[in-house]
Protein backbone atom coordinates (compact mmCIF):
# COMPACT_ATOMS: atom_id res chain seq x y z
CA UNK A 1 0.00 0.00 0.00
CA UNK A 2 3.14 2.17 0.63
CA UNK A 3 4.37 1.06 -2.19
CA UNK A 4 1.53 2.67 -4.32
CA UNK A 5 1.31 5.81 -2.60
CA UNK A 6 4.39 6.44 -3.32
CA UNK A 7 4.50 5.19 -6.68
CA UNK A 8 1.33 7.84 -7.07
CA UNK A 9 3.52 10.58 -5.59
CA UNK A 10 6.19 10.15 -7.63
CA UNK A 11 4.01 10.27 -10.84
CA UNK A 12 1.96 13.14 -9.78
CA UNK A 13 5.92 15.03 -9.63
CA UNK A 14 7.03 13.64 -12.87
CA UNK A 15 3.87 14.92 -14.85
CA UNK A 16 4.22 18.84 -12.16
CA UNK A 17 7.96 18.76 -13.56
CA UNK A 18 6.92 17.67 -17.44
CA UNK A 19 4.45 20.71 -17.27
CA UNK A 20 6.91 23.21 -15.85
CA UNK A 21 9.46 22.11 -17.92
CA UNK A 22 7.13 21.71 -21.49
CA UNK A 23 6.12 25.41 -20.81
CA UNK A 24 9.54 26.76 -19.24
CA UNK A 25 11.25 25.47 -22.55
CA UNK A 26 8.49 27.03 -24.81
CA UNK A 27 8.95 30.29 -22.74
CA UNK A 28 13.00 30.55 -23.39
CA UNK A 29 12.29 29.99 -27.23
CA UNK A 30 10.20 32.49 -27.44
CA UNK A 31 12.54 34.91 -25.54
CA UNK A 32 14.87 33.17 -28.15
CA UNK A 33 12.94 34.36 -30.96
CA UNK A 34 12.75 37.82 -30.48
CA UNK A 35 16.25 38.52 -28.71
CA UNK A 36 17.96 36.54 -31.68
CA UNK A 37 17.21 38.34 -34.47
CA UNK A 38 17.90 41.84 -33.10
CA UNK A 39 21.06 40.81 -32.01
CA UNK A 40 22.03 40.57 -35.95
CA UNK A 41 19.45 43.12 -37.50
CA UNK A 42 22.47 45.55 -38.08
CA UNK A 43 25.38 43.26 -37.91
CA UNK A 44 24.83 44.01 -41.90
CA UNK A 45 22.57 45.09 -44.36
CA UNK A 46 21.41 42.84 -47.05
CA UNK A 47 23.43 45.20 -49.63
CA UNK A 48 26.33 44.85 -47.99
CA UNK A 49 26.03 41.12 -48.54
CA UNK A 50 25.01 41.57 -52.14
CA UNK A 51 27.94 43.69 -52.66
CA UNK A 52 30.03 41.51 -50.47
CA UNK A 53 29.03 38.31 -52.48
CA UNK A 54 29.08 39.44 -55.82
CA UNK A 55 29.06 36.83 -58.52
CA UNK A 56 32.44 36.94 -60.09
CA UNK A 57 33.99 37.81 -56.58
CA UNK A 58 32.20 34.58 -55.18
CA UNK A 59 33.92 32.77 -57.88
CA UNK A 60 37.69 34.18 -57.85
CA UNK A 61 37.74 35.22 -53.99
CA UNK A 62 36.06 32.71 -52.19
CA UNK A 63 36.20 28.51 -52.12
CA UNK A 64 32.93 26.56 -52.28
CA UNK A 65 32.53 26.66 -48.31
CA UNK A 66 32.94 30.32 -47.58
CA UNK A 67 30.38 30.52 -50.49
CA UNK A 68 27.62 28.52 -48.69
CA UNK A 69 28.49 30.56 -45.65
CA UNK A 70 28.20 33.55 -47.56
CA UNK A 71 24.84 32.76 -48.79
CA UNK A 72 23.92 31.17 -45.29
CA UNK A 73 24.67 34.68 -44.10
CA UNK A 74 22.68 36.89 -46.69
CA UNK A 75 19.88 34.51 -45.70
CA UNK A 76 20.30 34.91 -42.29
CA UNK A 77 20.44 38.93 -42.80
CA UNK A 78 17.40 39.14 -44.81
CA UNK A 79 14.94 37.23 -42.54
CA UNK A 80 16.25 39.14 -40.01
CA UNK A 81 16.20 42.46 -41.99
CA UNK A 82 12.46 41.21 -42.70
CA UNK A 83 11.66 40.98 -38.81
CA UNK A 84 13.19 44.38 -37.87
CA UNK A 85 11.14 46.09 -40.75
CA UNK A 86 7.70 44.39 -38.98
CA UNK A 87 9.00 45.59 -35.36
CA UNK A 88 9.84 49.19 -37.27
CA UNK A 89 13.31 48.97 -35.56
CA UNK A 90 14.85 50.44 -38.71
CA UNK A 91 14.06 54.25 -38.40
CA UNK A 92 14.34 53.90 -34.65
CA UNK A 93 18.28 53.32 -34.75
CA UNK A 94 18.71 54.93 -37.89
CA UNK A 95 17.35 57.88 -36.51
CA UNK A 96 19.48 57.77 -33.26
CA UNK A 97 22.37 57.22 -35.77
CA UNK A 98 25.58 60.22 -35.48
CA UNK A 99 26.02 59.73 -39.35
CA UNK A 100 29.07 62.16 -39.07
CA UNK A 101 30.99 60.27 -36.43
CA UNK A 102 30.21 56.88 -37.99
CA UNK A 103 31.72 58.30 -41.23
CA UNK A 104 34.77 59.89 -39.44
CA UNK A 105 35.20 56.65 -38.16
CA UNK A 106 34.83 54.56 -41.31
CA UNK A 107 37.18 56.69 -43.20
CA UNK A 108 40.05 56.94 -39.79
CA UNK A 109 39.96 52.89 -40.45
CA UNK A 110 39.89 52.95 -44.17
CA UNK A 111 43.59 55.53 -43.67
CA UNK A 112 44.53 53.09 -41.50
CA UNK A 113 44.12 49.76 -43.77
CA UNK A 114 45.34 51.65 -46.82
CA UNK A 115 48.88 51.73 -44.68
CA UNK A 116 48.73 48.55 -43.62
CA UNK A 117 48.07 47.07 -47.60
CA UNK A 118 51.16 49.46 -48.78
CA UNK A 119 53.53 47.83 -45.97
CA UNK A 120 52.21 44.43 -46.85
CA UNK A 121 52.73 45.06 -50.95
CA UNK A 122 55.89 46.20 -50.23
CA UNK A 123 57.17 43.79 -48.10
CA UNK A 124 56.43 40.39 -49.88
CA UNK A 125 53.37 39.61 -47.87
CA UNK A 126 51.37 36.83 -49.73
CA UNK A 127 48.75 37.65 -52.39
CA UNK A 128 46.21 36.78 -49.94
CA UNK A 129 47.08 38.89 -46.99
CA UNK A 130 46.64 41.41 -49.74
CA UNK A 131 43.35 40.57 -50.66
CA UNK A 132 42.19 40.32 -47.44
CA UNK A 133 43.01 43.57 -46.75
CA UNK A 134 41.63 45.29 -50.44
CA UNK A 135 38.46 43.08 -49.74
CA UNK A 136 37.92 44.55 -46.11
CA UNK A 137 38.69 48.28 -47.74
CA UNK A 138 36.36 47.71 -50.67
CA UNK A 139 33.73 46.84 -47.71
CA UNK A 140 34.52 49.96 -45.62
CA UNK A 141 34.19 52.29 -48.92
CA UNK A 142 30.85 50.62 -49.74
CA UNK A 143 29.55 51.31 -46.07
CA UNK A 144 31.27 54.93 -46.32
CA UNK A 145 29.38 55.97 -49.14
CA UNK A 146 26.26 54.25 -48.06
CA UNK A 147 26.39 56.17 -44.45
CA UNK A 148 27.36 59.50 -46.09
CA UNK A 149 24.62 59.58 -48.98
CA UNK A 150 22.14 58.39 -45.76
CA UNK A 151 23.73 61.68 -43.65
CA UNK A 152 23.42 64.24 -46.53
CA UNK A 153 20.12 62.60 -47.10
CA UNK A 154 19.06 63.57 -43.68
CA UNK A 155 20.90 66.74 -43.46
CA UNK A 156 19.36 68.27 -46.55
CA UNK A 157 15.62 67.62 -45.24
CA UNK A 158 16.37 69.28 -42.22
CA UNK A 159 17.80 72.58 -44.22
CA UNK A 160 18.38 75.01 -41.72
CA UNK A 161 19.27 77.63 -43.55
CA UNK A 162 16.04 79.37 -43.83
CA UNK A 163 18.21 81.75 -46.50
CA UNK A 164 18.53 78.76 -49.04
CA UNK A 165 14.66 78.13 -48.06
CA UNK A 166 13.93 81.67 -49.22
CA UNK A 167 15.79 81.84 -52.45
CA UNK A 168 14.57 78.14 -53.72
CA UNK A 169 10.92 79.67 -53.00
CA UNK A 170 11.96 83.08 -55.13
CA UNK A 171 13.41 81.11 -57.32
CA UNK A 172 9.99 78.72 -57.80
CA UNK A 173 7.86 81.48 -57.86
CA UNK A 174 9.88 83.14 -60.93
CA UNK A 175 9.27 79.79 -62.49
CA UNK A 176 5.12 79.87 -61.73
CA UNK A 177 5.48 83.75 -63.18
CA UNK A 178 6.26 82.70 -66.17
CA UNK A 179 4.11 79.68 -66.88
CA UNK A 180 1.60 82.06 -65.84
CA UNK A 181 2.38 84.14 -69.00
CA UNK A 182 2.18 81.45 -71.38
CA UNK A 183 0.55 82.59 -74.86
CA UNK A 184 -0.20 79.69 -77.07
CA UNK A 185 0.54 76.84 -75.32
CA UNK A 186 -2.25 75.13 -74.73
CA UNK A 187 -3.81 74.87 -71.05
CA UNK A 188 -1.89 75.16 -68.44
CA UNK A 189 -2.12 74.08 -64.79
CA UNK A 190 -4.90 72.17 -63.34
CA UNK A 191 -6.84 71.92 -67.46
CA UNK A 192 -3.40 70.82 -68.71
CA UNK A 193 -3.85 66.68 -69.39
CA UNK A 194 -0.23 65.07 -68.02
CA UNK A 195 1.71 63.01 -70.86
CA UNK A 196 0.16 59.23 -69.49
CA UNK A 197 -3.56 58.71 -69.65
CA UNK A 198 -5.09 57.29 -66.42
CA UNK A 199 -4.01 57.25 -63.31
CA UNK A 200 -0.50 59.26 -62.84
CA UNK A 201 2.18 57.63 -60.43
CA UNK A 202 5.33 59.53 -59.52
CA UNK A 203 7.75 56.87 -58.87
CA UNK A 204 10.85 59.57 -58.88
CA UNK A 205 10.77 63.41 -58.18
CA UNK A 206 12.94 66.24 -60.07
CA UNK A 207 16.06 67.58 -57.98
CA UNK A 208 18.30 66.04 -55.82
CA UNK A 209 17.68 62.21 -54.86
CA UNK A 210 18.97 58.83 -53.77
CA UNK A 211 20.38 57.77 -57.59
CA UNK A 212 19.43 53.91 -57.19
CA UNK A 213 21.47 53.05 -60.03
CA UNK A 214 24.54 54.98 -58.54
CA UNK A 215 23.46 54.72 -54.72
CA UNK A 216 24.80 58.53 -54.55
CA UNK A 217 23.21 61.73 -54.41
CA UNK A 218 22.44 62.74 -57.96
CA UNK A 219 20.46 65.43 -59.38
CA UNK A 220 17.34 64.26 -61.85
CA UNK A 221 16.77 66.45 -64.16
CA UNK A 222 13.07 65.32 -64.71
CA UNK A 223 10.25 63.28 -62.93
CA UNK A 224 9.72 59.50 -63.68
CA UNK A 225 6.19 58.55 -64.02
CA UNK A 226 5.16 54.75 -63.32
CA UNK A 227 4.36 53.06 -67.04
CA UNK A 228 4.00 49.67 -68.49
CA UNK A 229 5.90 49.33 -71.91
CA UNK A 230 3.79 50.61 -74.67
CA UNK A 231 1.49 52.81 -72.48
CA UNK A 232 0.61 56.21 -74.69
CA UNK A 233 2.63 59.38 -74.45
CA UNK A 234 0.84 62.54 -75.26
CA UNK A 235 2.51 65.38 -75.55
CA UNK A 236 1.39 67.95 -73.03
CA UNK A 237 1.19 71.21 -75.09
CA UNK A 238 1.01 72.62 -78.88
CA UNK A 239 4.19 72.21 -80.53
CA UNK A 240 6.63 71.12 -82.97
CA UNK A 241 8.62 68.02 -82.66
CA UNK A 242 12.20 69.22 -82.67
CA UNK A 243 14.37 65.96 -82.00
CA UNK A 244 13.75 62.26 -82.18
CA UNK A 245 16.88 60.48 -80.70
CA UNK A 246 18.90 57.87 -79.20
CA UNK A 247 21.23 57.97 -76.36
CA UNK A 248 22.81 55.43 -74.08
CA UNK A 249 21.18 56.88 -70.69
CA UNK A 250 18.14 58.42 -72.38
CA UNK A 251 17.08 55.34 -74.51
CA UNK A 252 15.05 56.61 -76.89
CA UNK A 253 13.74 59.47 -76.78
CA UNK A 254 11.17 62.89 -78.35
CA UNK A 255 11.74 66.21 -77.74
CA UNK A 256 8.88 68.83 -78.75
CA UNK A 257 9.62 72.55 -78.71
CA UNK A 258 6.97 75.23 -77.76
CA UNK A 259 6.36 78.64 -78.07
CA UNK A 260 7.97 81.12 -74.98
CA UNK A 261 11.21 79.06 -74.62
CA UNK A 262 9.28 76.45 -73.46
CA UNK A 263 10.51 72.72 -74.40
CA UNK A 264 9.19 69.02 -73.54
CA UNK A 265 11.28 66.00 -74.07
CA UNK A 266 10.13 62.23 -73.08
CA UNK A 267 12.08 59.55 -72.54
CA UNK A 268 13.00 56.05 -72.19
CA UNK A 269 10.52 55.48 -75.54
CA UNK A 270 10.23 51.65 -77.19
CA UNK A 271 8.67 53.94 -79.69
CA UNK A 272 8.43 57.12 -81.57
CA UNK A 273 4.80 57.87 -83.40
CA UNK A 274 6.44 61.61 -84.86
CA UNK A 275 9.29 62.42 -86.46
CA UNK A 276 11.08 65.74 -86.58
CA UNK A 277 8.88 68.55 -88.08
CA UNK A 278 5.79 67.18 -86.99
CA UNK A 279 3.21 69.95 -85.84
CA UNK A 280 1.25 68.30 -82.29
CA UNK A 281 -1.75 69.54 -80.68
CA UNK A 282 -1.94 69.51 -76.80
CA UNK A 283 -2.66 65.77 -75.69
CA UNK A 284 -1.63 64.09 -79.39
CA UNK A 285 -0.02 60.56 -78.80
CA UNK A 286 3.44 60.87 -79.79
CA UNK A 287 5.24 57.37 -78.96
CA UNK A 288 4.75 54.24 -76.60
CA UNK A 289 6.64 54.20 -73.39
CA UNK A 290 9.33 51.42 -72.87
CA UNK A 291 12.28 50.77 -70.65
CA UNK A 292 15.04 52.02 -73.50
CA UNK A 293 18.47 53.18 -72.18
CA UNK A 294 19.66 53.68 -68.22
CA UNK A 295 16.90 52.97 -65.81
CA UNK A 296 15.54 50.16 -63.07
CA UNK A 297 12.89 49.62 -64.81
CA UNK A 298 9.80 50.82 -67.37
CA UNK A 299 8.82 54.12 -67.05
CA UNK A 300 8.73 57.56 -68.87
CA UNK A 301 10.90 60.11 -68.23
CA UNK A 302 9.39 63.62 -68.36
CA UNK A 303 11.41 66.77 -68.52
CA UNK A 304 10.64 70.50 -69.04
CA UNK A 305 12.95 72.83 -70.15
CA UNK A 306 12.50 76.40 -69.74
CA UNK A 307 14.62 79.58 -71.24
CA UNK A 308 17.41 76.71 -71.71
CA UNK A 309 16.76 75.43 -67.65
CA UNK A 310 15.65 72.52 -66.41
CA UNK A 311 12.55 73.10 -64.54
CA UNK A 312 10.19 70.54 -62.31
CA UNK A 313 7.53 69.54 -64.39
CA UNK A 314 4.72 69.12 -62.38
CA UNK A 315 5.08 73.19 -62.16
CA UNK A 316 3.32 73.10 -65.59
CA UNK A 317 0.14 70.79 -63.86
CA UNK A 318 -1.02 73.02 -60.87
CA UNK A 319 -2.65 71.19 -58.41
CA UNK A 320 -2.83 68.04 -60.62
CA UNK A 321 0.81 68.33 -60.28
CA UNK A 322 0.82 69.00 -56.01
CA UNK A 323 -1.37 65.97 -55.49
CA UNK A 324 0.17 63.38 -57.22
CA UNK A 325 3.67 64.70 -55.63
CA UNK A 326 1.47 64.49 -51.92
CA UNK A 327 0.64 61.09 -52.92
CA UNK A 328 4.20 59.90 -53.52
CA UNK A 329 5.75 61.53 -50.48
CA UNK A 330 3.39 59.26 -48.59
CA UNK A 331 4.92 56.65 -50.22
CA UNK A 332 8.56 57.14 -50.90
CA UNK A 333 11.76 56.38 -48.35
CA UNK A 334 14.27 58.48 -50.27
CA UNK A 335 12.75 61.91 -50.81
CA UNK A 336 13.61 65.25 -49.65
CA UNK A 337 10.65 66.14 -47.87
CA UNK A 338 11.43 70.05 -47.93
CA UNK A 339 12.31 70.10 -51.31
CA UNK A 340 8.93 69.11 -52.41
CA UNK A 341 6.94 70.79 -49.92
CA UNK A 342 7.97 73.98 -50.88
CA UNK A 343 6.75 72.80 -54.89
CA UNK A 344 3.82 71.84 -53.39
CA UNK A 345 2.76 74.91 -52.15
CA UNK A 346 4.66 76.81 -54.55
CA UNK A 347 1.97 75.96 -57.35
CA UNK A 348 -1.08 75.71 -55.08
CA UNK A 349 -2.24 79.04 -56.15
CA UNK A 350 -1.31 78.13 -60.08
CA UNK A 351 -4.34 79.63 -62.00
CA UNK A 352 -5.99 76.40 -63.39
CA UNK A 353 -6.05 77.91 -67.23
CA UNK A 354 -4.12 80.20 -68.61
CA UNK A 355 -3.77 83.37 -67.24
CA UNK A 356 -2.29 86.47 -66.74
CA UNK A 357 -2.69 86.39 -63.37
CA UNK A 358 0.38 85.92 -60.85
CA UNK A 359 0.51 83.65 -57.78
CA UNK A 360 -0.76 85.21 -54.89
CA UNK A 361 2.26 83.33 -52.26
CA UNK A 362 3.98 86.14 -50.21
CA UNK A 363 6.31 83.95 -47.76
CA UNK A 364 7.36 80.60 -46.84
CA UNK A 365 8.85 79.30 -43.25
CA UNK A 366 12.03 77.32 -42.78
CA UNK A 367 11.81 73.61 -42.87
CA UNK A 368 12.33 73.64 -38.65
CA UNK A 369 11.11 76.47 -37.96
CA UNK A 370 8.64 77.00 -34.62
CA UNK A 371 6.64 79.65 -33.74
CA UNK A 372 9.20 80.05 -30.91
CA UNK A 373 11.48 81.16 -33.28
CA UNK A 374 10.01 84.25 -33.91
CA UNK A 375 7.43 86.04 -35.71
CA UNK A 376 5.78 84.51 -38.21
CA UNK A 377 4.20 86.64 -41.37
CA UNK A 378 0.05 86.11 -41.31
CA UNK A 379 0.39 85.44 -45.28
CA UNK A 380 2.99 83.10 -45.16
CA UNK A 381 3.00 79.33 -45.89
CA UNK A 382 3.54 76.35 -43.45
CA UNK A 383 6.26 74.72 -45.57
CA UNK A 384 6.71 71.86 -42.73
CA UNK A 385 5.49 72.04 -39.01
CA UNK A 386 7.60 70.63 -36.74
CA UNK A 387 6.22 69.81 -33.12
CA UNK A 388 8.72 68.94 -30.56
CA UNK A 389 10.35 66.11 -32.86
CA UNK A 390 13.75 66.34 -33.27
CA UNK A 391 14.12 64.50 -36.35
CA UNK A 392 11.04 63.93 -38.19
CA UNK A 393 11.13 61.79 -41.28
CA UNK A 394 9.49 61.58 -44.01
CA UNK A 395 8.74 57.86 -44.47
CA UNK A 396 7.52 57.45 -41.07
CA UNK A 397 4.03 57.67 -39.76
CA UNK A 398 4.66 60.89 -37.82
CA UNK A 399 5.71 62.50 -40.58
CA UNK A 400 2.91 61.85 -42.63
CA UNK A 401 0.53 62.90 -39.68
CA UNK A 402 2.81 66.19 -39.86
CA UNK A 403 2.28 66.57 -43.35
CA UNK A 404 -1.56 65.83 -43.39
CA UNK A 405 -1.58 69.11 -40.76
CA UNK A 406 -0.18 70.80 -43.39
CA UNK A 407 -1.75 69.96 -46.32
CA UNK A 408 -4.00 72.77 -47.98
CA UNK B 1 71.13 -19.63 -52.56
CA UNK B 2 72.56 -16.48 -51.73
CA UNK B 3 73.34 -16.47 -55.47
CA UNK B 4 69.44 -16.30 -56.59
CA UNK B 5 68.79 -14.04 -53.65
CA UNK B 6 71.18 -11.48 -55.22
CA UNK B 7 69.29 -12.59 -59.18
CA UNK B 8 65.57 -11.87 -57.67
CA UNK B 9 66.72 -8.61 -55.70
CA UNK B 10 68.68 -7.72 -59.17
CA UNK B 11 65.73 -9.05 -61.19
CA UNK B 12 63.63 -6.73 -58.80
CA UNK B 13 65.12 -3.43 -59.32
CA UNK B 14 65.70 -3.66 -62.90
CA UNK B 15 61.75 -4.23 -63.81
CA UNK B 16 61.65 -1.46 -61.14
CA UNK B 17 64.09 0.85 -63.46
CA UNK B 18 62.18 0.03 -66.45
CA UNK B 19 58.58 0.38 -65.16
CA UNK B 20 60.07 3.75 -63.97
CA UNK B 21 61.41 5.20 -67.18
CA UNK B 22 58.14 3.54 -69.29
CA UNK B 23 55.95 5.38 -66.80
CA UNK B 24 57.72 9.08 -67.34
CA UNK B 25 57.94 8.30 -71.02
CA UNK B 26 54.73 8.09 -70.90
CA UNK B 27 54.12 11.27 -69.04
CA UNK B 28 56.07 12.91 -71.78
CA UNK B 29 54.65 11.81 -74.60
CA UNK B 30 51.35 12.59 -73.39
CA UNK B 31 52.12 15.60 -72.76
CA UNK B 32 53.37 16.36 -75.70
CA UNK B 33 50.66 15.15 -77.38
CA UNK B 34 48.12 16.12 -75.50
CA UNK B 35 49.11 20.16 -74.31
CA UNK B 36 46.54 21.50 -75.59
CA UNK B 37 43.95 20.18 -73.67
CA UNK B 38 46.00 20.09 -70.24
CA UNK B 39 44.62 23.03 -68.24
CA UNK B 40 47.28 25.19 -66.61
CA UNK B 41 46.24 25.88 -63.21
CA UNK B 42 49.87 27.32 -62.04
CA UNK B 43 53.05 28.61 -63.26
CA UNK B 44 55.94 30.18 -61.83
CA UNK B 45 58.78 31.30 -64.35
CA UNK B 46 62.26 33.13 -63.98
CA UNK B 47 65.27 32.91 -65.58
CA UNK B 48 66.61 29.84 -65.13
CA UNK B 49 63.85 27.86 -63.60
CA UNK B 50 59.73 26.60 -64.78
CA UNK B 51 57.31 25.30 -62.04
CA UNK B 52 54.14 24.18 -63.65
CA UNK B 53 51.02 22.38 -63.06
CA UNK B 54 48.64 21.06 -65.63
CA UNK B 55 45.33 19.32 -64.93
CA UNK B 56 43.88 16.79 -67.89
CA UNK B 57 40.27 16.49 -67.96
CA UNK B 58 40.58 13.56 -69.92
CA UNK B 59 42.81 11.29 -67.47
CA UNK B 60 41.98 13.44 -64.32
CA UNK B 61 45.36 13.48 -64.07
CA UNK B 62 47.39 16.17 -61.98
CA UNK B 63 50.92 16.24 -63.63
CA UNK B 64 54.01 18.92 -61.94
CA UNK B 65 56.26 20.23 -64.50
CA UNK B 66 59.66 20.97 -62.84
CA UNK B 67 61.70 22.22 -65.91
CA UNK B 68 61.60 19.16 -68.02
CA UNK B 69 60.65 16.87 -65.86
CA UNK B 70 57.10 15.91 -65.86
CA UNK B 71 55.66 13.82 -62.81
CA UNK B 72 52.16 12.76 -62.25
CA UNK B 73 51.27 13.67 -58.50
CA UNK B 74 47.39 12.58 -59.02
CA UNK B 75 44.89 10.79 -60.84
CA UNK B 76 41.95 12.29 -58.93
CA UNK B 77 39.15 13.91 -60.47
CA UNK B 78 38.26 17.33 -59.54
CA UNK B 79 37.19 21.16 -61.24
CA UNK B 80 40.54 23.02 -62.19
CA UNK B 81 40.52 26.69 -62.48
CA UNK B 82 43.13 27.73 -65.10
CA UNK B 83 45.45 30.34 -64.82
CA UNK B 84 44.80 34.58 -65.39
CA UNK B 85 46.80 35.47 -68.75
CA UNK B 86 47.64 38.95 -69.70
CA UNK B 87 46.30 40.04 -73.38
CA UNK B 88 48.86 40.42 -75.71
CA UNK B 89 50.12 43.67 -76.47
CA UNK B 90 52.76 45.61 -78.58
CA UNK B 91 51.61 49.34 -76.67
CA UNK B 92 53.81 50.41 -74.31
CA UNK B 93 51.75 52.65 -71.87
CA UNK B 94 52.13 54.43 -68.09
CA UNK B 95 48.75 53.75 -67.45
CA UNK B 96 48.64 54.84 -63.90
CA UNK B 97 50.43 58.03 -64.73
CA UNK B 98 46.84 59.95 -64.92
CA UNK B 99 45.03 57.96 -62.58
CA UNK B 100 44.24 58.15 -59.01
CA UNK B 101 44.82 55.07 -57.27
CA UNK B 102 41.97 53.67 -55.03
CA UNK B 103 44.21 52.77 -52.24
CA UNK B 104 47.57 53.68 -51.66
CA UNK B 105 49.13 51.47 -54.26
CA UNK B 106 45.87 49.84 -55.86
CA UNK B 107 44.42 51.33 -58.64
CA UNK B 108 41.82 49.81 -60.98
CA UNK B 109 42.35 48.91 -64.29
CA UNK B 110 42.02 46.22 -67.23
CA UNK B 111 44.03 43.46 -67.72
CA UNK B 112 44.69 44.97 -70.68
CA UNK B 113 45.57 47.68 -69.48
CA UNK B 114 48.10 46.12 -67.16
CA UNK B 115 49.64 44.71 -69.69
CA UNK B 116 50.66 47.55 -71.22
CA UNK B 117 52.35 48.57 -68.11
CA UNK B 118 54.12 45.94 -68.23
CA UNK B 119 55.50 46.27 -71.67
CA UNK B 120 56.14 50.13 -70.43
CA UNK B 121 57.98 49.59 -67.29
CA UNK B 122 60.05 46.99 -70.01
CA UNK B 123 60.81 49.65 -71.65
CA UNK B 124 62.63 52.01 -69.35
CA UNK B 125 64.83 49.43 -68.37
CA UNK B 126 63.09 46.79 -65.77
CA UNK B 127 63.32 43.12 -66.61
CA UNK B 128 61.20 40.14 -65.50
CA UNK B 129 62.59 38.80 -62.67
CA UNK B 130 59.65 36.18 -61.68
CA UNK B 131 56.47 35.79 -62.63
CA UNK B 132 53.77 33.50 -60.89
CA UNK B 133 50.53 32.86 -62.67
CA UNK B 134 47.58 31.66 -60.56
CA UNK B 135 43.82 31.36 -61.53
CA UNK B 136 42.89 34.86 -59.63
CA UNK B 137 46.13 36.89 -60.22
CA UNK B 138 49.39 37.25 -61.53
CA UNK B 139 52.43 38.23 -59.26
CA UNK B 140 55.49 39.78 -61.33
CA UNK B 141 58.56 41.14 -59.82
CA UNK B 142 60.43 43.51 -62.05
CA UNK B 143 64.45 44.68 -61.48
CA UNK B 144 65.94 47.47 -62.73
CA UNK B 145 69.70 47.41 -61.18
CA UNK B 146 69.07 47.96 -57.41
CA UNK B 147 65.32 48.87 -57.75
CA UNK B 148 62.62 46.01 -57.39
CA UNK B 149 59.16 46.74 -58.32
CA UNK B 150 56.13 44.42 -57.22
CA UNK B 151 53.50 43.91 -59.57
CA UNK B 152 49.89 42.20 -58.17
CA UNK B 153 47.74 41.66 -61.45
CA UNK B 154 43.76 41.31 -60.23
CA UNK B 155 41.21 40.75 -63.89
CA UNK B 156 39.69 44.57 -62.71
CA UNK B 157 43.04 45.87 -60.29
CA UNK B 158 46.46 46.20 -60.30
CA UNK B 159 48.96 46.63 -57.04
CA UNK B 160 52.33 48.28 -57.69
CA UNK B 161 54.90 49.41 -55.24
CA UNK B 162 58.49 49.15 -54.97
CA UNK B 163 59.98 46.51 -52.63
CA UNK B 164 61.78 47.41 -49.68
CA UNK B 165 65.75 45.91 -49.31
CA UNK B 166 66.21 42.77 -48.31
CA UNK B 167 62.83 41.36 -48.65
CA UNK B 168 62.78 37.68 -48.96
CA UNK B 169 59.92 36.38 -51.49
CA UNK B 170 58.70 32.98 -52.05
CA UNK B 171 61.25 30.75 -53.83
CA UNK B 172 61.04 27.94 -56.67
CA UNK B 173 61.39 25.24 -54.04
CA UNK B 174 58.77 27.06 -51.66
CA UNK B 175 56.19 27.26 -54.63
CA UNK B 176 56.88 23.62 -55.33
CA UNK B 177 56.11 22.85 -52.09
CA UNK B 178 52.58 24.90 -52.07
CA UNK B 179 51.91 23.40 -55.48
CA UNK B 180 52.57 19.43 -54.04
CA UNK B 181 50.21 19.92 -51.15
Amino acid sequence: MKFLERSDISIRFKSFLNFRVFYLCIALLSLLLIIYPINFVYAATIDDIRELAGKQRLDSLYSEDEQNEIIRTYKRIKMHNTLASLFELNDVLLDAMDFESAREEIVSRINVLQEELLTALQSGESVETLVVLKMELDRLTYLETRVKVRGDSIRMEKMPDEDLWEQRYQDLLEVLNKIANFKDLGSVGRDMPFPLKGRVELTSVFGDRYDPITETLSRHEGVDLRAPIGSEVRTVLNGEVTDVFEGENSGLGVEVTHDDGLVTRYLHLSKALVKVGDKVNQGDVIAESGDTGRGTGPHLHFEVILDGEKINPLLLFGRKGANILYEYVGTTTDILIGNELLVVHAIKDLPSTHSQEKPQIKGVRPLDYTKEDGDVPEDSIEVYLKEGHESPRPNSNMSLWELRRVKP
Amino acid sequence: MKRYVFLVMGLTLLILVGLYLIFTSDTERRLEDEAREGILEFSYVDATSILEKYYFPDTHETVIRTNDEYQVVSKLPRSPKSVLVLPETSDPEDVLVDKQPKYSGVWEVSLEESSKLVKYLESTGYQIDHKVSEPHYIEIILVNGEKKKRLVIFTDTIMVADLADGVNLLSFEDYLKKIMK
